[in-house]
C-alpha cells in the first residue's frame, strides 16, 4: 500500500497495463508533452515513447474514432478527453460506433476502448464545463460506465476497464483528483466491474451514490447519526453495469432509499434505480425513494447560484429526514 | 498479446494477386452488379426489410480495388457496402442470408443491409452513418501502423461525407500521423438528393484533402482500367510510405439513393437524360466492351459467367431463405464483448 | 330526513366502533330510542335517534369504525348522494353452518366494501406485505409515518405485537413457536395512542416528597370507626388534598394547549385512575373544590364501582384537570405516572410503609411513610411550581384536619 492522490492511482494503473500490455496507449489532448492537463499522464511520453502517449489536436470525433478504430483493430486505447463535456462532440463514435460494433457484428468484432476523463460539476466553470452526464452513456447499451470514488479503486476499476474487451465509459470527478488515500502497489490488484461497495453500514435509510457524492453521503450520514438516525451509504463504483443485488439486500434491511447523483435530477441514474426499485424491492419499501440531484439548469457561474445548483449533504440530510419521518 | 477478432485474412491467391487481371475484375463486377439486382428483387418481395443502398454504376471502385490488398489490410466502407463484402469474399450466401436477418448472415442477423461484416476476410463492415468511418479509420491505420506491420486500411465513402466535421478531423490526423490509409472518396455527384456543388462551396475535393497535408488524385470511376492502374500504384507507395493516400473516384449512382429514391422522385434532384447519359458509361458494359476487343474473353466465356453467378446467386438465396432466423434469446447476446 | 351521525361522546374520541345495530332498516324510531350501541376508546354507549320517523337505510356496518361526524344512518329520506345500505347480518343470530339459508323477507343488500376513512388505506408497501405475512388488517393500524399518517412497517410490527391470543390471529412468522400476536382491544389501543401522544408532546420531569402518613391514617381510622359501611380510603384522603393544594396553586390546574396559551381551568376535576383487567381506566370526580372529603369518598367509591362493573359512560371520564393514581395497595413504593393529556400533572401515589426516622434527642422512632411522585408537564409546569405544590400536598396531608373541615 502507498499514500498517493487520486491522479496519481490513475497514472499507476495505466503506467502498469502499459507495461503488462503493449497494446495499451494513450491518446488525448495535452497528455504527452504538456503532462496531462490534470497531470494524470504526467511522464508517461517520456516512459513510453509518443507512439504509446498520443497528443492529438483538438478533435474529439477524431480522438474517439482513433480510439475506436484501433480498438476494433486489436488495440487496447485509452482516450483521454479533456473534460468530459469536450467529449459531446465525439457521441457519434462513441454511442453509433463503439458500443454498438460488437453487437451489430453479433460479436465477430469488439471495441476494447476506454474513454476517460475530468467529469463533474464546481469550481464557477459555468454551464459549458461544468456538469455531470454519466446517465447519457449509462442509458446506451453496451458501455461500461465507471466512476470511482477512492484512490484505490481509480486504479483497480481503470485497470479493470483497460482490461476488459467492452468500451469503458471511465469519468473521473475533478474535485476527486487531489485526494489521497492508501492504494495497492501490487500490479495484479484490481476491482472488478459490478460490485457495488458498502462505504458505511447503517440500519435506518440506504443512502446510494457514486464519485465525488459519496463524500457529501459520507457526511450527511455522519451528521444524521447525531440525530440518531442511522444511514448506511452505498457507492455504486459502475454504473454499468450495476449492481442491484447489493442494492436490494441493503434496502432489504432499511427499507427507505434516497438515492444521490451530480447529474441533473430529471432522467438520471437516480431516476432509474428508483424505478428499479419499485420494480424489485415493492413490498420492502417504507417510505417513497426520493432523489437527489442537480438543480435542472445549465450550472450558473454565480457563486451562490452554482451552490444552488449543486446537490450539497443538506440536501441529502433533508431527504433522509423526509424518509424517515 | 491480445487476441482480437480481426484475423489475418486468409490468402486468397486466385483473387488477391497481383497477377489480378481484368477478366477477373469483370468477373467481379459482373457479380456485384447482379447481385445488387436480386437483392432488390428480394427487398421488393419483402423479404429485405430495412434501407437497401445498391452500388450499381459504382463496381469498379470496389472491384478496382479491393482484390488487390494483401492479407491483413483491412477496409471500411459505407451503408452502400455490398459490394464490398462480396469483394474481400464474403460468400453471398452469408450476405444474402444478413439481409434477409438470418442467423447464418456475415453480421448473425444483427446487423442488416448497412452492416455487413467479415474480420475475418479483412472488412470491418459498413457504416450507417455519413462521414462514420473516417474518424474510425484513423484508428485502424493508427493500429496497423503501431504494429509496424506494413499493412493498409482502406476507408470508403461517399462526397456527402466530405461536409461532415469528423471527416476533417480524421483526414487531419491521417496526415499528421502519417497513417497508412488509402481513402477512397466514392464521389457520384449526389449526397443522397443534394448535388455536390449545392453542399459545398469548394466542390474541389482534393484540396479539401490536401488542406490536411495528404495526398489526393483523382480517377475515373467509370473507367475500370484506370481505377485498377491507380489503385495498383497508390497501394504500393502507401505500403512504401506509410502516408495517407486520399483518391476521389468520379462515377455514378445508376439508381435511386435507397430503394425509396425511386425514379419519380429523382426527377427532384436529376434529369432522366444525365442518368442515361452516365449509363452510356456503364463500367460494367466498358470492361466487358474492352476484354471483347482485346480478347482476353469471348461472349462465350462471358455467358458461362452469366450463368456461374446467376447459380452462385440462386444458391445464396436458397442458403438464406432455408436459415433459421436467430434465436429470440440471443436479443441480449453481445451487448457486451463476451469474456 | 335526519342524518345520524357518529356522535363524540367523551374527550379525545376520534372514532367509533359500531358494535350493534339495535334497529334494522325500516323500523319506526322514536325520539331518544337507542338504535345502536357504539364502542369508543373508553366505553361502549347506545346511541339515541334525535329524530323520530323510519330508519331507512343503514350505511356502517357492525363492525366498521368511523370517524366522528360520518353518518352511519339516514331517518327518513335518503338524499341521492347518500351511499348504498351496509350488509346487514341477520337479527336472529345464524349458526355458523347455516350458510346461504337468507331469510326471505330480507332486502338484498348491495355488497360494499368498506374502507376506514372511506378511501384507501395509505400503507407504505413494506406495511402492507407484513400485514399480509402476519395476517393483520391494516384497516386497524394507525399510521404514524411519513408526518401523514401513513402505516408504515413498524406500525405493522408494534400491532401485530400487541395482537391477542385468538383462534383466528395468526402468528407472526418469526414468533411462532414462542409468542403469539394478540390484536389490540379498542382501550389497549386508545392507552397506546394517548401515553405515547403523552410522553411524545409533554416533556416530563418528576417531583419525588416523602409524607409522614401517621396522622392522617390515625383520622382515617377514626372516621372509619364511626361509619364503617361508607369507608374513608388513604386515596380519598389524597384526593381530597390535591383539591385543596390545586385550590391554592391554580396554576398547576391548567392545560398546555398549541396555541401557544395555558388554559387554566376554573373547576377542579379529578381522574382517579382505576385497574381493570381490560386496562386503565380514569373515571373523573367533578368540582371537587367544592366537595367535602366524605362527599369525594362517596362519589369515588360509586365511580370504581361502575369502572368495575363496565358501566362507565364516556361523560364520567371526560373533563379531568389533574389526576391520581395510586399503587400503593400493591405494596409499591413509589412510581412515575405518564400525565394524562391534556393535564398538566398526574400524582403517583406510593404505599405507606413503616420507616425507621432520627427522633429527637439522638432516638429513633417508626413512622408511617408514603412517597409521592408528581409528573409534570414542563411546558406548563415548572419545577418550582411543582415542588412548591407537593409542599402544600405533603403539609395537608401530614395535618389532615384542614381537610376534614372544609
Amino acid at each position: 500500500m502507498a499514500l498517493m492522490r487520486y491522479s496519481e492511482a490513475l497514472r499507476m494503473a495505466m503506467a502498469e497495463e502499459m507495461e503488462r500490455d503493449p497494446d495499451v496507449f494513450i491518446c488525448g489532448e495535452e497528455v504527452g508533452q504538456y503532462q496531462g492537463t490534470f497531470r494524470v499522464t504526467e511522464g508517461l511520453m517520456e516512459r513510453f515513447g509518443p507512439m504509446r502517449v498520443v497528443d492529438t489536436p483538438i478533435s474529439e470525433i477524431g480522438i474517439a474514432g482513433l480510439a475506436t478504430g484501433a480498438a476494433m483493430a486489436g488495440l487496447r486505447p485509452i482516450a483521454e478527453f479533456m473534460t468530459w463535456s469536450f467529449a459531446l462532440s465525439a457521441m457519434d463514435q462513441i454511442i453509433n460506433h463503439a458500443a454498438k460494433i460488437t453487437y451489430m457484428s453479433s460479436g465477430r468484432i469488439t471495441c476494447p476502448a476506454v474513454f476517460r476523463g475530468p467529469a463533474g460539476t464546481g469550481n464557477q466553470l459555468s454551464a459549458q464545463h461544468s456538469q455531470s452526464l454519466e446517465s447519457w452513456y449509462a442509458h446506451t447499451p453496451g458501455l461500461k460506465v465507471v466512476l470511482p470514488y477512492t484512490p484505490a479503486d481509480a486504479k483497480g476499476l481503470l485497470k479493470t476497464a483497460i482490461r476488459d474487451d467492452s468500451p469503458v465509459i471511465f469519468m473521473e470527478h475533478a474535485g476527486l483528483y487531489a485526494n489521497r488515500g492508501e492504494v495497492p502497489e501490487d500490479p495484479d490488484f484490481t476491482v472488478p466491474f459490478g460490485e457495488a461497495v458498502i462505504r458505511k453500514p447503517g440500519t435506518d435509510v440506504t443512502i446510494i451514490g457514486y464519485s465525488l457524492m459519496v463524500r457529501k453521503c459520507l457526511t450527511a450520514a455522519e451528521a444524521l447519526e447525531s440525530e440518531g438516525i442511522s444511514c448506511e451509504v452505498i457507492d455504486l463504483r459502475t454504473l454499468t453495469p450495476l449492481d442491484m443485488e447489493t442494492i436490494l439486500s441493503s434496502v432489504a434491511r432499511t427499507h427507505r432509499v434516497v438515492v444521490t447523483q451530480e447529474e441533473w435530477r430529471n432522467v438520471g441514474i437516480a431516476a432509474e434505480i428508483a424505478a428499479r426499485l419499485a420494480d424489485e424491492a415493492f413490498d420492502e419499501l417504507d417510505a417513497p425513494i426520493l432523489r437527489v440531484g442537480g438543480a435542472d439548469v445549465p450550472m450558473p457561474y454565480a457563486r451562490e447560484l452554482e451552490r444552488a445548483a449543486i446537490p450539497n449533504e443538506d440536501h441529502i440530510i433533508e431527504a433522509v429526514r423526509q424518509v424517515t419521518r | 498479446m491480445t487476441q482480437q477478432a480481426v484475423a489475418v485474412p486468409p490468402n486468397e491467391p486466385e483473387v488477391r494477386s497481383r497477377a489480378f487481371d481484368l477478366p477477373r475484375m469483370y468477373e467481379l463486377m459482373l457479380l456485384i452488379r447482379r447481385f445488387e439486382e436480386s437483392l432488390y428483387r428480394k427487398y421488393r418481395e419483402g423479404k429485405i426489410g430495412g434501407y437497401l443502398h445498391r452500388y450499381d454504376g459504382q463496381e469498379a471502385l470496389v472491384a478496382g480495388v479491393v482484390p488487390l490488398l494483401e492479407p491483413g489490410d483491412l477496409v471500411l466502407s459505407t451503408y452502400r457496402d455490398h459490394a464490398h463484402a462480396l469483394a474481400v469474399g464474403t460468400p453471398p450466401g452469408e450476405i444474402m442470408a444478413e439481409l434477409m436477418g438470418r442467423a447464418t448472415g456475415c453480421a448473425g442477423g444483427k446487423g442488416g443491409s448497412m452492416h455487413l461484416i467479415d474480420p475475418s476476410r479483412g472488412f470491418l463492415g459498413g457504416d450507417g452513418i455519413v462521414g462514420g468511418p473516417v474518424p474510425v479509420s484513423v484508428g485502424v491505420g493508427f493500429a496497423l501502423k503501431y504494429r509496424a506491420e506494413q499493412r493498409i486500411c482502406v476507408c470508403y465513402f461517399g462526397d456527402g461525407a466530405m461536409n461532415q466535421g469528423g471527416v476533417h478531423e480524421a483526414l487531419n490526423m491521417a496526415g499528421l500521423y502519417s497513417l497508412p490509409i488509402l481513402f477512397i472518396l466514392e464521389n457520384n455527384g449526389y449526397a443522397m438528393g443534394t448535388a455536390v456543388h449545392r453542399s459545398t462551396a469548394q466542390p474541389d475535393m482534393l484540396l479539401k484533402a490536401r488542406a490536411h497535408g495528404v495526398d489526393a488524385r483523382r480517377v475515373d470511376g467509370m473507367d475500370p482500367i484506370a481505377v485498377l492502374e491507380q489503385a495498383e500504384t497508390a497501394l504500393e507507395e502507401i505500403r512504401r510510405t506509410g502516408a495517407p493516400i486520399f483518391m476521389e473516384m468520379t462515377c455514378y449512382r445508376f439508381v435511386g439513393h435507397g430503394v425509396a429514391d425511386n425514379a419519380q422522385q429523382q426527377q427532384f434532384y436529376r434529369s432522366t437524360e444525365e442518368i442515361e447519359e452516365w449509363k452510356s458509361r456503364d463500367p460494367v458494359e466498358a470492361l466487358k466492351n474492352h476484354l471483347l476487343g482485346s480478347g482476353d474473353l469471348d461472349t462465350e466465356r462471358i455467358e458461362a459467367m452469366e450463368r456461374t453467378i446467376a447459380d452462385q446467386i440462386t444458391a445464396a438465396i436458397e442458403f438464406a431463405e432455408s436459415s433459421p432466423a436467430p434465436l429470440p434469446d440471443t436479443l441480449y447476446e453481445h451487448v457486451f464483448a463476451k469474456g | 330526513m335526519a342524518e345520524v351521525r357518529m356522535p363524540k361522546m367523551g374527550d379525545g374520541m376520534e372514532e367509533g366502533t359500531i358494535l350493534r345495530w339495535l334497529k334494522r332498516e325500516g323500523d319506526m324510531v322514536a325520539v331518544d330510542e337507542s338504535i345502536a350501541e357504539i364502542e369508543t376508546d373508553k366505553a361502549n354507549v347506545e346511541i339515541p335517534a334525535e329524530e323520530a320517523g323510519p330508519l331507512t337505510r343503514i350505511v356502517a356496518a357492525e363492525g366498521e369504525t368511523l370517524a366522528i361526524g360520518s353518518v352511519i344512518a339516514y331517518i327518513g329520506a335518503v338524499p341521492d348522494e347518500a351511499p348504498p345500505s351496509a350488509p346487514q347480518p341477520e337479527r336472529a343470530p345464524a349458526t355458523p353452518t347455516e350458510t346461504g339459508s337468507a331469510a326471505p323477507e330480507a332486502e338484498a343488500a348491495p355488497t360494499t366494501v368498506s374502507a376506514a376513512d372511506g378511501g384507501r388505506i395509505r400503507a407504505t408497501p413494506l406495511a402492507r406485505s407484513m400485514a399480509r405475512r402476519l395476517g393483520v388488517d391494516l384497516g386497524k393500524i394507525r399510521g404514524t409515518g411519513g408526518g401523514v399518517g401513513r402505516i408504515v412497517g413498524k406500525d405493522v410490527a408494534a400491532f401485530a405485537a400487541a395482537q391477542p391470543t385468538e383462534g383466528t390471529a395468526k402468528p407472526s412468522v418469526r414468533a411462532e413457536q414462542t409468542a403469539v400476536d394478540i390484536p389490540l382491544s379498542r382501550m389497549r389501543k386508545a392507552i397506546a395512542r394517548r401515553t405515547v401522544l403523552s410522553k411524545q408532546t409533554a416533556p416530563h420531569f418528576y417531583l419525588v416528597i416523602p409524607v409522614d402518613m401517621d396522622r392522617a391514617v390515625d383520622t382515617l381510622d377514626q372516621l372509619n370507626a364511626q361509619a364503617p359501611d361508607r369507608k374513608i380510603t388513604v386515596n380519598d384522603l389524597v384526593v381530597k388534598a390535591c383539591a385543596a393544594a390545586l385550590a391554592i396553586h391554580p396554576d398547576v390546574n391548567v392545560s398546555y394547549t398549541e396555541g401557544e396559551t395555558l388554559r387554566q381551568h376554573a373547576a377542579i376535576n379529578i381522574g382517579i385512575a382505576v385497574g381493570t383487567d381490560e386496562g386503565l381506566r380514569i373515571p373523573v370526580i367533578t368540582d371537587c373544590a367544592d366537595r367535602s372529603l366524605r362527599d369525594l369518598s362517596d362519589a369515588a367509591r360509586t365511580l370504581v364501582g361502575r369502572t368495575r362493573r363496565g358501566e362507565l359512560t364516556p361523560q364520567e371520564m371526560s373533563g379531568a384537570t389533574f389526576t391520581v393514581s395510586n399503587l400503593g395497595m400493591f405494596g409499591i413504593e413509589e412510581f412515575a405516572a405518564i400525565i394524562s393529556p391534556p393535564e398538566a400533572a398526574i400524582l403517583a401515589v406510593g404505599a405507606i410503609t413503616p420507616e425507621v426516622q432520627p427522633g429527637e434527642h439522638g432516638s429513633l422512632v417508626v413512622r408511617k411513610r408514603m412517597r409521592l411522585t408528581l409528573s409534570c408537564d414542563h411546558r406548563a409546569v415548572d419545577g418550582l411550581l411543582g415542588a412548591r405544590f407537593l409542599q402544600t400536598l405533603k403539609g395537608l396531608l401530614e395535618h389532615p384536619v384542614a381537610l376534614l373541615t372544609t
